[in-house]
């Protein structure tokens, strides 16, 4: 489930708002590498960082180009759980 | 005096030159360093009259070693290709044999004059990366050994390499002060001794790469077909303690093949540059390893950076072993930048910002690496570099 009452999402949108420090994210904005302001190559490890530090998590080296948006991190989170 | 400082968590042997080669810049004090226990701890030897400050610069050292391994992802280096058949038995360093046959002359560190034979050699060298160059059509551009602190500012040098920077400075234009020089300026212990207060404020830079240049140089524009240029220039990066030999030069010579254009023109060159360099290198005779690696970031950036161009292989190496050391010398890379330097200098490709990427050589590495496997004589050369070399350190006259 990716939708807006996803407490995962919630909290990805939370965290990538924070690492790029946005001012307000809303459910429903699409948040993505190369499009939301700051998240380019130099952004991009903010996010993964940040995310990391949310969930507890670590995603190895050849899954972060996966993380491009917000669906695709719930995703891989949900991957790493597993 | 030897001191050492325990690391929380012990450094990883894939990290362990990562983070001893960026020690030499915690401290003036600090002559040597090595991990100890497993990586564990770092011991390291401080130069007289710095010992009262061991605790706060161990503290420093403990500090570099968190930032390096702070980010390590295990399991991202991959190799391209490989050929591990060393074209020889010579193992000796060519260094002292190149220097007593006037071939090599230290000026200080990471400074040194070049005789005929190595000046040709790095030549030779050079022409059979500009044939891949030619095989784009790609013209030659010359660009300066300075470098506008404005275009380091937009490749964001200053944050991601600061530790390598040369900072250019003239006197002032101050007839008074410039009359103080003259008369009080001298070299003293190799260092000029003036007083600081007759420089200028830094405009230049000695240029750390030729390909920010043409980066510059397209700056707010539109390209409207892919753009592919060759340029060789020095280079200039200063590396402390870790300058010696032709191993690591404080200034060099490097040749790129620059190129500009969308994402698909600029990532499909890659796997070309890739197998051209693999038909170089065989070409050549050399042992090699193409492998996937990252760029010397300063510390506080490297965590992400580096983990963010492994995880994306933007950056390819030219490992060549050196039988003298047993380690592997970078002689070159294969870079892709993304739309980085596309939108730093406000270049657009179509509808988007440009993509950028480089095949670079560092040509007196490429040579020491040459001359570490063949040996320094010719008879165990290539034939037709052998040649080229004869033809190159005579002008041309053999």
């Amino acid at each position: 489930m990716n939708d807006a009452s996803d407490p995962t999402e919630a909290r990805v949108r939370a965290a990538i708002r924070r690492a790029l420090a946005l001012p307000a994210v809303g459910a429903d904005d699409a948040l993505a590498l190369g499009t939301t302001p700051g998240w380019d190559s130099m952004g991009h490890m903010t996010v993964v960082m940040e995310i990391e530090s949310e969930f507890g998590a670590s995603f190895p080296a050849h899954r972060l180009p996966e993380l491009t948006d917000v669906h695709a991190i719930v995703r891989a989170l949900g991957e790493d759980e597993e | 005096m030897t001191s050492s400082v325990d690391l929380p968590v012990a450094v990883p042997d894939v990290l362990a030159d990562e983070v001893l080669k960026r020690l030499p810049f915690v401290s003036e004090g600090l002559v040597a360093s090595r991990l100890a226990d497993g990586g564990r701890r770092i011991e390291f030897d401080l130069a007289p009259g710095f010992e009262p400050r061991a605790a706060e610069i161990g503290a420093l050292i403990a500090d570099v070693a968190r930032k390096v391994c702070g980010n390590h992802r295990p399991g991202m280096w991959r190799t391209l290709a490989a050929r591990a058949d060393l074209p020889g038995a010579f193992e000796r360093d060519p260094h002292p044999l190149l220097e007593a046959a006037g071939e090599l002359r230290r000026f200080g560190a990471g400074r040194w004059a070049l005789g005929p034979k190595v000046t040709a050699l790095v030549a030779a060298l050079d022409r059979r990366v500009l044939e891949i160059a030619r095989q784009y059509n790609a013209p030659a551009h010359a660009f300066p050994s300075l470098i506008g602190a404005d275009v380091l500012d937009r490749c964001r040098y200053f944050r991601n390499f600061p530790t390598s920077l040369g900072l250019v400075s003239h006197l002032r234009e101050d007839h008074e002060r410039i009359q103080a020089f003259a008369r009080s300026a001298r070299a003293e212990d190799g260092h000029l001794v003036f007083d600081p207060a007759s420089l200028s404020t830094v405009e230049c830079l000695l240029s750390p790469a030729v390909c920010f240049h043409w980066y510059a140089r397209l700056a707010d524009g539109a390209l409207a077909d892919p753009a592919v240029i060759t340029a060789v220039g020095k280079c200039f990066r200063y590396e402390s303690s870790l300058m010696g030999g032709l191993e690591r030069l404080w200034d060099f010579t490097m040749r790129e093949v620059i190129f500009v254009g969308s994402a698909e023109f600029v990532r499909g060159q890659r796997p070309v540059l890739v197998d051209a360099c693999v038909a170089l290198l065989g070409e050549l005779g050399l042992a090699y390893e193409i492998a996937t690696a990252t760029d010397p970031f300063f510390a506080d950036a490297y965590a992400a950076q580096a983990a963010y161009q492994q995880g994306f292989e933007l950056k390819f190496e030219l490992l060549l072993p050196l039988p003298y050391s047993g380690r592997k010398l970078a002689v070159g890379s294969v870079n892709y930048h993304q739309d980085f330097f596309g939108r730093s200098f406000n270049i657009s490709a179509g509808d988007d910002p440009a993509h950028t990427g480089c095949l670079a050589f560092g040509l007196e590495r490429f040579a020491l690496a040459f001359l570490a496997q063949h040996g320094p004589e010719e008879r165990h050369w290539p034939d037709a570099v052998a040649a080229d070399v004869r033809r190159g350190a005579t002008g041309g006259a053999a």
